[in-house]
C-alpha cells in the first residue's frame, strides 16, 4: 500500500502562487531509485524548464504532474487538488486543464492533422463542426501552420509534428501547459521558432508552462525559472541563480554544456 | 530445490495476477459497449478492417478445407460402400469443428495480430498517453471497437467459411468424384439441424471471438513501450489466441454433447 505524507497546510502550497507543486515525492523502478524525497514547485503563469543529466527522471517527473505515473511516496497538487491519490476517472476530469506536448507528439497516425487537433473538441464539447473548424484553424495559425489540415501525421516533419502537438494541447485552452523535450531532433532555424512559439503563447494566453529541455542555450533565453533536478531532489532557482549557484553537480553540468561561469570568464 | 519452488510460486502467482488484469480489462471492456459514447463510426471501420479484410483467407480457406473433407471423406466413406452420406459428412465436420476454429485461427492469426501490432505501437508512440491527456479513455476508444469488431465478424466469417465449405466438398464430391449432387445436398440437409449443429456453431465462433478479441487487445494494451514489446505482443498474441481456442473448443464441445 502507498504511503502518504501529511495534509500540506493551504498557506504553504498557494505562497508564492505556486501552481503546480511536487512535495517529498519517492519513485523507483525495480532496484533503481529515481526520486528521494524530490519537493519543488512551479510558479503559477511563468515558464518553468526542468533540467538534468540523461536518465535523472526529467520526463518522469513531467508524467507524474500528469498523473501518468503514481509515485511510491509523495503528494503532487495540481492547483487545490492533490491528484497521486485519484482514480482514473477523476483524473479525466482535471486533466482537462492540463495541455501535455510529448516529445514525439503522440498523434494519432489513423486521423489527419485537422482531426487530431480536433478531437478533444469533438469528445467534451457541443460546439458545431463550424466552430470546431474555426478553433482548430485558429490554433493553427497561433503556432504557424498552414494547408496541413488533410495530412496525416506520417506526412508532416518532425518540426511541424511538434507545432501539431502544441496546438492539440493548446485547444481546450488548459491552464497547465507540460512539454517533453521540444526541442529534441530540430534544427537550430526551427529551436528558434518552437521557442518563440512558446514564449509567446505564455506571455499571450498566461499559461503555466513546464518544460523539460536538454537544450541549455533555449533554457537560458526562455525559463523564467529552471528546476534542477540532481541525486534524486530538486535545485530551484532563476536562470541567474542556477548559473551563479556553487553546487559543484550543477556547475559541472553548465560548464560541459557551454554556460557555466568558468567558461563565460574564460570567454 | 527452494529456488525451484519459489520460480514455481513466483510464476504462479504473475500468472493468476494477469488472469486478473484481463478480466478486469474485459469487464472494461464489456462495460463500456453498453455505456455512451457509443462510437458506431470507428466500430464499421474496425469491422471492415477485421471482418472484411479477412474475407480472402477466410473463403480460401474454406474451400480448400471443404475439399480435402470431401476428398478424404469419400475415401474413408467408399470403404463402407456409405459414399452417399458424403455431404453430412462434410457439412458436420465444418459446422460442428472446422468453421468455427479454423476461422478462429485464421483470424487471430491474420486480424488478431494486427489489432495487438497496432495497439502495441499505440503504446510505445504514446498515443494512448496522448488520449489519456486528451481526457479520453483509450480502452473506450480504441480497445473496446476492435474487440467489439472481432467478437461480430467472427460468427459471421466462420458462417461463410462453412458454406464455402460445404461448396468445395460439393466440387470435389459431385464434380471430381462422381457423386449425384441431390444426394450430396439432402445428406448435408438430413445431418444438419438448425437447434443443435447450427446454434452450437454460433455459439462457439462467439465464444471464440471474444477469446481472440481479449487477448489480442489486452496483449497490445499491455506490451511495453519499444519495438521488441510490440513484436512480443503480436506473436504472444497469436499464440495465446491459438491455444485458448483449442482448449475452449474442448470444453464447449464437452458441454455441448460431443
Amino acid at each position: 500500500m502507498r504511503a502518504t505524507v501529511a495534509e500540506i497546510p493551504a498557506e504553504h502550497r498557494t505562497a508564492g502562487r505556486a501552481h503546480v507543486e511536487v512535495i517529498s515525492v519517492r519513485l523507483a523502478f525495480a532496484e533503481r531509485r529515481v526520486f528521494d524525497g524530490l519537493s519543488c514547485r512551479f510558479a503559477n503563469g511563468k515558464i518553468s524548464v526542468v533540467l538534468g543529466a540523461s536518465g535523472v527522471g526529467k520526463s518522469t517527473l513531467l508524467r507524474m504532474l500528469a498523473g501518468l505515473l503514481k509515485p511510491d511516496y509523495g503528494d503532487i497538487w495540481l492547483g487545490d487538488q492533490e491528484i497521486t491519490r485519484m482514480p482514473e476517472r477523476r483524473l479525466r476530469g482535471v486533466r482537462r486543464g492540463l495541455g501535455m506536448m510529448f516529445q514525439g507528439g503522440a498523434l494519432l497516425d489513423s486521423l489527419s492533422v485537422f482531426d487530431n487537433v480536433a478531437l478533444p473538441l469533438r469528445e467534451h464539447t457541443k460546439l458545431s463542426e463550424r466552430e470546431i473548424e474555426a478553433k482548430v484553424h485558429a490554433q493553427f495559425e497561433a503556432v504557424g501552420l498552414k494547408k496541413v489540415d488533410a495530412l496525416l501525421p506520417g506526412e508532416i516533419s518532425g518540426g511541424m509534428k511538434k507545432r501539431v502537438a502544441l496546438a492539440r494541447a493548446m485547444v481546450m485552452e488548459p491552464s497547465v501547459l507540460l512539454i517533453d523535450e521540444p526541442f529534441s531532433g530540430l534544427d537550430p532555424l526551427a529551436v528558434r521558432l518552437i521557442e518563440a512559439l512558446l514564449v509567446e503563447v505564455n506571455r499571450s494566453r498566461g499559461l503555466t508552462m513546464i518544460l523539460t529541455n536538454h537544450h541549455i542555450g533555449s533554457t537560458m533565453r526562455m525559463a523564467d525559472e529552471i528546476v534542477f533536478l540532481v541525486d534524486g531532489v530538486a535545485v530551484t532557482g532563476s536562470v541567474k541563480e542556477i548559473k551563479e549557484s556553487i553546487d559543484p553537480r550543477i556547475q559541472r553540468f553548465l560548464v560541459a554544456a557551454g554556460t557555466g561561469p568558468a567558461l563565460e570568464e574564460a570567454s | 530445490m527452494l529456488e525451484l519452488i519459489r520460480g514455481v510460486g513466483w510464476r504462479t502467482v504473475a500468472n493468476v495476477h494477469q488472469l486478473g488484469g484481463i478480466a478486469r480489462f474485459g469487464a472494461r471492456m464489456v462495460y463500456e459497449t453498453f455505456v455512451p459514447p457509443w462510437r458506431l463510426r470507428r466500430l464499421i471501420d474496425e469491422i471492415y478492417i477485421t471482418g472484411v479484410l479477412s474475407l480472402a483467407i477466410v473463403l480460401l480457406s474454406g474451400a480448400v478445407v471443404g475439399g480435402v473433407l470431401g476428398l478424404q471423406g469419400y475415401i474413408t466413406l467408399e470403404r463402407f460402400g456409405a459414399e452417399q452420406s458424403l455431404g453430412g459428412v462434410v457439412g458436420l465436420s465444418l459446422v460442428r469443428e472446422f468453421g468455427p476454429v479454423l476461422t478462429a485461427l485464421l483470424v487471430a492469426g491474420r486480424a488478431g495480430s494486427a489489432v495487438a501490432a497496432e495497439i502495441g505501437a499505440m503504446v510505445a508512440t504514446e498515443q494512448l498517453d496522448g488520449l489519456r491527456m486528451m481526457s479520453i479513455d483509450p480502452v473506450d476508444y480504441v480497445t473496446q471497437p476492435k474487440a467489439l469488431a472481432l467478437t461480430l465478424s467472427m460468427p459471421l466469417l466462420s458462417a461463410l467459411f462453412v458454406v464455402v465449405g460445404i461448396a468445395g466438398g460439393y466440387v470435389v464430391g459431385v464434380g471430381l468424384l462422381g457423386i449425384d449432387g441431390g444426394t450430396y445436398i439432402s445428406s448435408v440437409e438430413a445431418n444438419i439441424t438448425f437447434s443443435s449443429e447450427v446454434v452450437g456453431s454460433v455459439l462457439k465462433s462467439v465464444v471464440f471471438g471474444m477469446v481472440v478479441a481479449l487477448i489480442s487487445t489486452w496483449r497490445g494494451y499491455t506490451s511495453a513501450p519499444n519495438a521488441a514489446g510490440v513484436s512480443r505482443a503480436t506473436t504472444g498474441a497469436v499464440v495465446q489466441a491459438s491455444v485458448a481456442t483449442l482448449m475452449f473448443d474442448y470444453v464447449i464441445t464437452a458441454l455441448w454433447g460431443g
